[in-house]
């Protein structure tokens, strides 16, 4: 009924050294556009006076470095001056939790080595503005927790030069490697929610509620009846408070869920947890190897056998299960 | 300025003890001598009985500040007017902190300390982007990283020796087409050396990677 999902989507190399830093002078730095996602947006980015990409501060996916949005050059064109200040590069902040830990928080590490001066400001890619960032309670949690607030940032809208840019590698790179340094950056978020109780039961992590997302099965509802059944606690992680969600991977002994981003939190517990992942499919994201590569989960993950094709959706990446009864005993027996 | 031979000093030595492996002292020789007669802080993490510190002392010359680092209180006997002792745990940051607060970057560094792969691996983490831009980190009796009772084990994951495989990957990361990034480590070291029981990197930035033909082909 179930088997391994053994290959991966990406490469997962862990690296104990921590990412290079570097000062790059006169740069061109140009925003998101607004109408487009950043994947399709061949102009955002930051760029040499001369127009040629600052691979430092590029957004990648996979070891190919495969950029999302952006462009390898970009004819100059005249541009007015940031403000005098100066600056570190932030990277992208998405506004999806999963892609935010991946892709917003990566960059921050230097922050967590050194603070952010007071003179300081971090220059982001967004389509949103940090005020509207701080809404939301993770990124209020975990930026907070990094002493940052919306001040701590500054975002433009038209292409400005930089004097004087530091561009701090990012700790992680989807489906490619990931730095020691970004578990410890976590860790030190994470410890400012502690407080789990420890329990020695199972949980199981479901998306049954989640109103849109990937990797999603049409009948998990029936899985999570059959949890509920056999004494395991359902939770739907997507209800919780961030620091909640931290908490649960500090307190259960087993998690189980359909895989996702919600297992990435598992980054911000000190404690490495049991993991049994349901997948779609025999080819699981590489981020998830990555994850468990820094804080040495045990984590197994397992594709249903007998599903059928995607069973459609807005999004396409909704799948339906052929007997999720079968399913949720099957992955019982693995606890 | 010729510089005194090291293992005869060794060999001849009647003042306090040394304890070294005897084919450590070509590898001294080959990455310590353009230090020699130069202004220099030299870290030696592990005191042992005091003789070592006053080898490098007569080594390197006048020049020389020579910081003995141990966790044994007895060690601060050693002390004189070039060599300073700093009692604490190699793999106790604030403690090293503290250390470099007192006596800036060094230039080298021997880590003969405690063996143990975690704190050779702390103080390798630490140290190693701390010191000077242009120096010797040298890490010995490597053989502990085979030996259980340090934490260490044959191609057991989290070694030095395992470690170091792992580096040698990020000394040529530029070229691993996208699997490693350039690292802290990738850009600010030029080589590194295996040895029995040793491994020695050599600081310092290569700027220049252009793969160049010269010379005239009808010639």
């Amino acid at each position: 009924m179930l088997t391994p999902a053994t290959q991966l989507w990406g490469a997962a190399t862990v690296i104990d050294s921590d990412p290079s830093t570097k000062i790059y002078r006169d740069v061109i730095f140009r925003p998101l556009r607004s109408h487009l996602f950043l994947d399709k947006d061949p102009d955002w980015g930051v760029y040499h006076a001369d127009g040629a990409l600052i691979d430092a501060a590029a957004y990648c996916r996979f070891p190919a470095r495969t950029l999302v949005g952006q462009s390898r050059v970009i004819p100059p064109e005249p541009c007015g001056n940031a403000p005098p200040g100066v600056y570190v590069y932030g990277g992208p902040v998405i506004m999806h939790y999963g892609h935010f830990i991946t892709a917003a928080l990566p960059r921050l590490w230097q922050i967590m080595r050194g603070g952010l001066p007071a003179d300081v400001k971090i220059v982001c890619h967004s389509h949103n503005s940090p005020n509207l960032w701080f809404e939301h309670g993770y990124i209020a949690a975990i930026f907070g927790a990094l002493g940052l607030t919306p001040d701590s940032f500054a975002q433009f809208s038209e292409p400005v030069r930089i004097p004087r840019l530091t561009v701090s590698r990012p700790a992680l790179q989807e489906q490619t490697y990931a730095h020691r340094v970004f578990r410890e950056l976590c860790l030190t978020i994470g410890r400012k929610f502690t407080g789990s109780v420890l329990k020695n039961r199972t949980a199981y992590l479901s998306k049954s509620r989640l109103a849109a997302g990937g990797n999603r099965f049409v009948q998990e509802a029936i899985i999570d009846d059959v949890m509920i059944s056999k004494g395991v606690d359902v939770l739907y992680p997507e209800t919780m408070q961030f620091a909640d969600q931290v908490r649960m991977f500090g307190a259960y002994s087993t998690l189980i869920g359909t895989v996702g981003s919600a297992f990435h939190t598992a980054l911000f517990s000190d404690r490495a947890s049991r993991i049994i992942g349901l997948n779609p499919d025999q080819f699981l994201n590489a981020n998830h190897a990555l994850v468990d590569g820094l804080t040495g989960n045990n984590a197994t993950y397992f594709c249903a056998e007998a599903r059928d094709e995607a069973a459609g959706g807005s999004d396409g990446f909704i799948w339906r299960l052929r007997e999720p009864e079968v399913i949720a005993h099957a992955l019982l027996e693995l606890i | 300025m010729a510089s005194m031979n090291l293992l005869d000093y060794f060999f001849s030595n009647t003042q306090r003890p040394i304890h070294k492996n005897i084919h450590y002292f070509p590898i001294y020789e080959r990455h310590f001598a353009p230090f020699v007669a130069r202004p220099l802080v030299l870290f030696e993490i592990g005191c042992g009985r005091g003789g070592s510190l006053q080898m490098w002392k007569r080594f390197f010359g006048p020049n020389a500040l020579i910081v003995g680092i141990d966790i044994n209180p007895n060690c601060a006997e050693f002390e004189d007017e070039q060599v300073k002792i700093c009692i604490g745990s190699q793999s106790d940051t604030v403690f090293m902190q503290d250390v470099l607060d007192r006596f800036g970057r060094p230039d080298i560094v021997i880590d003969d300390g405690s063996h143990i792969m975690d704190d050779v691996n702390a103080t390798f983490s630490w140290l190693y982007p701390r010191m000077s831009k242009h120096g010797i980190y040298l890490v010995e009796d490597l053989h502990t990283a085979y030996w259980t009772e340090f934490g260490g084990g044959f191609r057991k994951p989290g070694t030095f020796i395992e470690r170091c495989k792992d580096l040698i990957d990020e000394l040529n990361a530029d070229y691993t087409r996208g699997y490693l990034p350039e690292t802290e480590f990738s850009v600010e070291t030029i080589s590194m050396h295996f040895y029995d029981s040793v491994v020695v990197f050599e600081r310092g930035a290569t700027y220049d990677k252009r793969s160049v033909v010269t010379g005239d082909q009808k010639a």
